[in-house]
């Protein structure tokens, strides 16, 4: 059997029949820098880059070289229950790289996993058991990150396992005064910017007050930055002022699954103080070689002052030409953006022959239908993009950080004629 | 064992490579023929098909090329016809779909559709009747879809593209019956690994709520009846569709 088709068969049926349908059965065989080639020979531009995990471009060449070089030296793999150098070149980079006061590192093997290590550490660390979290977040799937998801299609009928988080409004300080002044809270998880709620983006001093807000009630700040760190918004980090930062994605530069767990200055000490327990939050694959020396080089890259201004630079040139064409459109609600990483929400769609139902999709009817209306005209011109998990009004614009001012054209060419059309055709 | 009923016989299936291309490939050569098949898409597949038909008995020969490509279909056919002495039988399987409402559709989609489905079967039937002209005697057999014979959920410019078979099916009959050449279309209905098995939970229940035979049908089905199509055994038949949908 072809194996795109076993994908549907065996991985995967209702995604593979929906692509069948959508006409995005695409049978990608080679990816580069920014580009998808499928096994037809066409090309598409990717302004999706694995919900942020092609910081880097598909495949860069100098990761692909480390990942060689390691493998042909035969180093080990794994270093259970012994000193990984490895995982140490790595953590000296990412605590340095973070800013003052990080000082260890927990290692795992994707994002989720790292935010369940950050939860733990700040439950033992505190001696506390609550966790607050803001609404409309995502942080995961796993059942601990699970009760910091906003409520809807990853949560239902999962209720009675998903631990009781508390949630508060996104970029409310009132908020997280008032909750955490009971003090029995472990820790506050929030995303610098809340990417797949539409790509939000707090008042400029939400964060630092809020460090403010923990500090005095002794919680601790969790910063996920899965998606907005790694250079996505032109620095490092996207926030500031963290007593834990979660990284993963783009942090194993598209090539090795990792993520982080980034702690501050005695928190390893209050939460694994012994070699009894030292290793409770482990993964066994946690902290592989191949992984972290992937990861540090795509750490060095990112550092780079010259390639964060680079991302800086080419963020306000892409989404200041977005501004002038297709800001102003009726179609749109509003254009978001920081380094490069941005969203466009769009207006409801009001014509009924591009309802769900009459797209021939009825068990979609509650969601928001423009976002992806856009998304099909994209493709037709070549780009691969797609909308936020939580608000399907808004298109997220995301792509590799390497990406280039002829393709930032393509996209804005595009998306140009995508909005004409939906002015065309929404009402 | 009774006697194949294709034995002997010259046929090029167009749209080989997958799904009920192979089929027919298969089925053709179970039955005795020699078969050829065109194909746009990967090598891989095309190679499983001719691998399957190999398997069947027979060595098939594929070529990349669309149907859509005149010089290409000229050049194919001359090859047949140096290589076999002549095409017997021409299938005319390739055939495209987008999942599109009215809404959504461009003009470049409708031209897409039409093209392949419509002007393909054309092109490549006007290539091959030349040398049954010829040789006063052959058969296409069309490959139509149930989505142009009855009033389905499907999209316009797919089912105006299986509509337009059946008239083209019924003027080129008329048209080549002096010279002993029949024409038929076969449209089937939902089969098991095709279209149907991406439709949505809810469509492909509809569809099976209205087949009298409360299933969909299989290529193999499918292909041993064009089989018989095609072979001597229906000789008086022409300018036909038939659609092989369970009953719906």
């Amino acid at each position: 059997m072809d194996h795109f088709e076993a994908f549907t068969r065996h991985v995967n049926p209702p995604l593979g029949k929906f692509l069948k349908l959508s006409g995005r059965d695409l049978h990608f065989v080679r990816a580069r820098g920014c580009v998808l080639e499928t096994d037809d020979g066409r090309r598409f531009d990717d302004w999706v880059a694995g919900f942020g995990s092609f910081n880097l471009g598909h495949n860069p060449p100098e990761l692909k070289e480390a990942l060689s070089g390691h493998l042909a030296q035969d180093a080990p793999n794994l270093f259970v229950e012994n000193l990984n150098p490895f995982a140490g070149e790595l953590a000296e980079k990412l605590v340095k790289a973070a800013g003052a006061g990080f000082e260890t590192c927990l290692f795992g093997n994707s994002g989720t996993e790292a935010v369940e290590a950050a939860l733990k550490t700040a439950v033992l660390a505190t001696g506390r058991s609550g966790i607050v979290y803001a609404e409309e977040g995502f942080h995961g799937v796993t059942l601990g990150a699970l009760g910091c998801m906003a409520k809807g299609i990853y949560r239902e009928g999962l209720e009675g396992v998903i631990p009781r988080f508390r949630e508060i409004p996104f970029g409310n300080l009132e908020a997280l005064g008032r909750v955490l002044a009971f003090g029995d809270i472990a820790a506050f998880l929030v995303e610098p910017i809340q990417v797949e709620a539409g790509v939000r983006i707090p008042a400029e001093r939400y964060l630092s007050d809020a460090a403010e807000v923990c500090r005095k009630h002794g919680t601790l700040l969790i910063l996920d930055e899965v998606q907005t760190g790694m250079g996505r918004t032109g620095a490092f980090l996207a926030g500031a002022g963290a007593d834990v930062v979660v990284l993963a994605k783009s942090l194993g530069g598209g090539l090795m699954p990792i993520g982080a767990a980034i702690l501050g200055e005695g928190l390893r000490a209050r939460a694994y103080p012994d070699y009894l327990r030292c290793e409770i939050s482990a993964t066994t694959f946690g902290g592989n070689a191949p992984a972290c020396r992937i990861a540090s080089k795509a750490v060095d890259r990112v550092v780079d002052p010259a390639f964060l201004a680079g991302v800086r630079a080419r963020g306000a040139d892409l989404f200041g030409r977005l501004g002038d064409r297709v800001a102003h459109s009726p179609s749109v609600e509003r254009l978001s953006w920081r380094g490069l990483l941005g969203g466009i929400r769009f207006r409801p769609v009001e014509n009924p022959a591009l309802s769900w139902e009459n797209l021939g999709l009825p068990e979609l009817a509650a969601y928001p239908v423009a976002g992806a209306l856009v998304v099909e005209r994209l493709a037709r011109r070549g780009i691969l993009a797609q909308v936020c998990a939580h608000d399907w009004s808004v298109l997220r614009i995301e792509p590799p950080l390497t990406v280039g001012a002829e393709e930032c054209g393509r996209f804005v060419e595009a998306l140009s004629d995508a909005v004409g059309w939906m002015d065309d055709n929404r009402g | 064992m009774p006697d194949p009923k294709l034995r002997d016989k010259r046929i090029l299936v167009t749209g080989g490579s997958r799904g009920l291309g192979r089929a027919f490939c298969v089925a053709f050569a179970e039955n005795g023929a020699r078969v050829a098949f065109t194909h746009t898409r990967a090598d891989d597949d095309a190679q499983a098909t001719i691998e399957a038909t190999r398997t069947a008995g027979s060595e098939a020969v594929a070529f990349r090329t669309s149907v859509l490509d005149i010089p290409a279909t000229t050049a194919m056919v001359k090859d047949l016809e140096d290589r076999w002495g002549g095409i017997d039988i021409l299938v005319n399987n390739a055939g495209v779909t987008q999942n599109l409402p009215l809404a959504l559709m461009e003009e470049s989609d409708w031209d897409l559709v039409m093209d392949v489905n419509v002007k393909g079967t054309f092109l490549t039937s006007r290539a091959v009747l030349r040398g049954m002209i010829r040789r006063k005697g052959g058969v296409i057999l069309n490959i139509g879809s149930l989505a142009g014979a009855r009033m389905i959920e499907a999209p316009v410019h797919y089912c105006a593209s299986k509509s337009a078979l059946i008239g083209l099916t019924e003027a080129l009959a008329k048209e080549v019956a002096r010279y002993q050449i029949r024409v038929n279309c076969l449209a089937p209905g939902l089969l098991e690994d095709g279209l149907g098995r991406n439709l949505p939970d809810y469509r492909l229940a509809d569809y099976l709520k209205h087949c009298s035979l409360h299933r969909v049908g299989t290529f193999a089905e499918v292909a041993e009846f064009a089989a018989f199509l095609v072979s001597d055994g229906n000789s008086y038949m022409s300018g036909e569709t038939i659609v092989m949908d369970g009953g719906v």
